[in-house]
């Protein structure tokens, strides 16, 4: 993903209502990335605090310029460095939803989602206001409160409904729900999927919380240090992270270390398979080797990440179902749990891999299924290997 | 009772506050959403009449605007226009004075508007005059208000600058704390006593006012 | 607005009004002639009374006074050498300095200055107020007394200066000070009396007191019919009965 790659004018000349985004600074704080948004999609902006993704979206705004950049919204050009143009915030028809709301205190809900009205004679001006604030299930009293006498979850519905009066070309949310209580979260969650149904617009969400990017999103966009790592949708990259960094950063738990050894046999090649000898965090090999696929990529011997989603370990029960692996197949492993955390309905344990103590395996159950992790002793474990994703060792 | 003096320190308090009111509250603002270099620099010159003694500030006025000065002579030469002994050198004197009672408490006011508001009126499509209006007033309005109270109160008990740079004369630059001042003199003490109590009376419930008003700022709002 | 106003008021008020710049000394004398001045011809007089040598600074610089009466006739003659004045003026009166010290001081109205050399040298001298001798005739008079009554020296650290003789005049009746050396024209009026005794000092102990008044460039007609209006018999009477001394 190369930054700073002109959007082909082709592109923009098809009016499709779509985001096309391209920045890239030095200075004050670094910015690299591209990214697109097609109408109707919710694009999920992930990373550790810092990574640039407020200030991403904050450029969407308007309200910061990138030292160069380009971004277009349904054809319409918002900002092109190399041709002088910047339109401000009042010009781009962009709604954002602030974290912390950012409500006028003096004015009630509906004043305030009037304040997107003012191009609208003022009789209609507060029958749109109020139209919206019923969209977002805001009862007529509460409407005409302040926003001090209104919860948080409220709140951030009356800056959802400020926004979208508004009738933007594209919806921005930063952070939206880290201000308010988990209680109220899902009602909001369920909010925007219904809001979708009906908005054909791009949306961009900033978020650090990875369940919920992967609850609203359809596609995610990782972030860190101010780059673009890794675009696709979350299934694509928890599967198959670039590189250890994204791992780290979306949150993949079993990451291990290996090398590889390629195909064997002649069954490996027909098979698209290749070995991968895993190996401690130290290098020491653990005497387990594994059939994976082989995407061609890799140097036979190089050192090399590895990582496997959740979902492809099973415990208990589950081990006796058929493997799913396909032609790549599964692996039986032995461990033991060694370390265990039980949060709510959860389980959070790891088990030291039989064999080489130093590698730990991080399986997560919830509900009835995490009777397998109260047991004592060896497990069985079985690995689908179709799921391991392996990527050359970062150097530098 | 002086009703020349005190009618003289109203109308130079009242023309203080209209010269002052608009250019204190388009500086303050500025200096509450502006950042550039030597800001620090303008801050201080705006704080500048806070902790010059009265004298020398009068002293200096008198000096660069009077008529021996170059600018005093040109003011004449042009306009016919003094300076010094009369109502308009009080109130050019007076709004240097007071610029720091005007501006910083409407800077303060500014600045405790959270940025994100602004941000939010940007994005909702309001521009700058409907933000100011819409916005910022209706939140900064407290601290406008103190500002223009304290300032009303202190020029209303100017002294040391009037006396510098007035003449005390009669109708003309004579206000009523040199009212005061020269009735002691004259030991007239009961005609002293009753306009410093007035002052004082005066001077006490547009503090009352102000704080009040400044309450209202801290209030979370309901 | 306060353009408006102040530039209204500025030429409004210079024509109708006289204003005069009176030495402070002239306080209760001049309150009495001038209200004789204006009952008689009806025009309004404006008095601003202080030290005659901040006023000298400030007619220099500018100041729209129409007359001003010096109690010390070196600054009319320095305001006429600068051009701002439209002679060299007239010597309208002698003043007189004295000795007050108000109820209850440990102090004696000696015009002499005995007991006050005694207090001093007993130590017993709290406060003693005088008008400022850098700028106020009757400040400097006072000095050149207590320099010949050889007292100066001492009591230095124990002086209190007025900003003009009225001032001196309110510190030395007070009670916050000991006594002082006030004007023999405040001495007499009423108010003043009441508050405490007072004794003449010697005229030969200091330079007279030659006070003398002068019309400024500018000044319209009914500042000259005031000025004449002071040596006649009516006004100097008022004169004489606040202590002043009339030139031959």
């Amino acid at each position: 993903m190369s930054p700073a790659a002109a959007v082909p004018d082709a592109a923009d000349a098809v009016c499709d209502g779509a985001l096309h985004m391209q920045v890239q600074q030095d200075r004050p704080m670094p910015l690299a990335g591209e990214l697109s948004c097609a109408p109707g999609e919710l694009l999920a902006l992930v990373g550790p605090s810092g990574a640039g993704k407020t200030s991403l979206l904050r450029c969407l705004a308007g309200l910061m310029h990138p030292h160069s950049g380009r971004i277009t919204v349904g054809g319409q050009v918002w900002l092109d460095t190399a041709r002088g143009v910047c339109l401000p915030p009042q010009r781009r028809h962009v709604g954002l939803v602030f974290q912390h709301y950012a409500l006028m205190p003096h004015l009630s809900a509906r004043d305030n989602v009037a304040l997107s009205l003012l191009h609208v004679p003022r009789a209609e001006r507060a029958r749109r206001a109020s139209a919206w604030l019923e969209h977002v299930r805001l009862s007529p009293e509460q409407q005409r409160r302040r926003p001090a006498a209104l919860s948080g979850g409220q709140q951030q519905r009356v800056a959802l409904a400020r926004a979208l009066a508004r009738e933007p070309a594209l919806l921005l949310l930063d952070e939206p729900f880290s201000a308010v209580d988990q209680m109220n979260r899902q009602g909001l969650y369920d909010l925007l999927a219904d809001l979708r149904q009906v908005l054909r617009i791009p949306i961009v969400l900033v978020t650090h919380d990875l369940a919920e990017a992967r609850q609203l999103a359809d596609r995610l966009v990782v972030m860190d240090a101010g780059r673009v790592l890794q675009q696709g949708t979350p299934e694509q990259i928890y599967r198959s992270p670039r590189n250890a960094r994204v791992a780290d950063l979306v949150g993949v738990q079993n990451r291990f270390a290996g090398r590889w050894l390629g195909p064997l046999a002649p069954q490996d090649e027909a098979d698209a398979a290749g070995w991968l000898e895993w190996l401690a965090s130290d290098g020491t090999p653990t005497g387990q080797r594994l059939r994976v696929r082989d995407k061609r990529r890799l140097r036979v011997g190089q050192r090399v990440t590895w990582v496997v989603q959740g979902d492809a370990l099973h415990i208990g029960a589950e081990v006796q179902e058929a493997c799913a692996g396909g032609p790549i197949g599964c692996v039986a492993l032995r461990a033991q749990v060694v370390a265990r955390r039980n949060l709510g309905e959860t389980t959070f344990a790891e088990l030291a891999l039989d064999g080489a103590p130093g590698v730990r395996l991080r399986i997560t159950r919830a509900g009835p299924q995490r009777r397998a992790l109260q047991a004592e002793g060896w497990l069985q474990v079985r690995l689908d290997c179709d799921w391991v994703h392996v990527m050359p060792v970062r150097t530098g | 009772m002086d009703w020349t003096a005190l009618w003289l320190s109203v109308e130079l308090a009242a023309a203080t506050l209209a010269v002052l009111l608009p250019g204190g509250l388009w500086l303050a603002r500025w200096l509450a959403r502006t950042r550039f270099a030597g800001k620090a620099l303008v801050e201080g010159l705006v704080v500048l009449p806070l902790v010059l003694p009265p004298t020398v500030l009068g002293y200096y006025l008198l000096v660069s605007l009077g008529a021996g000065s170059p600018i005093g002579r040109w003011l004449l030469q042009t306009f016919d226009l003094r300076l010094t002994f009369n109502f308009l050198g009080l109130l050019v004197a007076s709004v240097v004075f007071n610029l720091p009672f005007m501006v910083q408490p409407i800077q303060r006011a500014f600045e405790a508007i959270p940025p994100a508001l602004i941000e939010a009126a940007a994005v909702s499509g309001l521009g700058r005059w409907a933000t100011l209006w819409r916005v910022e007033l209706p939140l900064a309005w407290p601290g406008i208000l103190s500002a223009a109270v304290l300032t009303f109160v202190h020029t209303l008990g100017e002294f040391g600058v009037v006396l510098m740079m007035g003449g005390s004369i009669p109708g003309q630059t004579k206000t009523i704390a040199i009212s005061i001042y020269d009735r002691v003199q004259a030991f007239d003490l009961a005609s002293a006593d009753r306009m410093a109590l007035l002052l004082l009376l005066l001077s006490l419930l547009a503090v009352a006012a102000s704080f009040f008003a400044t309450a209202r700022l801290m209030r979370p709002r309901a | 607005m306060g353009w408006a106003v102040g530039a209204a008021l500025a030429p409004a008020w210079a024509q109708s009004q006289v204003t005069v710049a009176a030495a402070s000394d002239l306080q209760f004398a001049l309150e009495e002639a001038a209200a004789l001045f204006e009952r008689q011809t009806g025009h309004r007089l404006r008095l601003v009374f202080g030290s005659s040598g901040n006023f000298f600074a400030q007619i220099l610089q500018g100041a729209p006074f129409h007359l001003f009466m010096s109690a010390d006739e070196q600054f009319v003659f320095r305001l006429a050498d600068a051009g701002r004045a439209v002679d060299r003026g007239r010597l309208y009166a002698y003043g007189r300095i004295g000795i007050i010290v108000p109820k209850g001081s440990p102090l004696k109205a000696d015009g002499e200055l005995r007991d006050l050399a005694a207090a001093l040298r007993q130590g017993r001298l709290r406060k003693f107020a005088i008008a400022s001798p850098e700028h106020a005739p009757y400040g400097m008079r006072a000095r050149e007394a207590l320099q010949h009554a050889g007292l100066w020296e001492a009591i230095q650290p124990r002086l209190v200066y007025g900003e003009n003789i009225s001032q001196a005049a309110q510190f030395a009746t007070s009670g916050a000070t000991d006594g002082g050396i006030i004007a023999y024209s405040l001495a007499r009026a009423p108010q003043v009396a009441a508050l405490g005794d007072f004794a003449l000092i010697p005229e030969s102990w200091h330079q007279p007191l030659a006070q003398r008044m002068v019309l400024l460039r500018d000044a319209p007609p009914a500042a000259r019919a005031f000025y004449d209006f002071l040596t006649t018999p009516a006004a100097q009477s008022i004169m004489v009965r606040y202590g002043f001394a009339m030139p031959r």
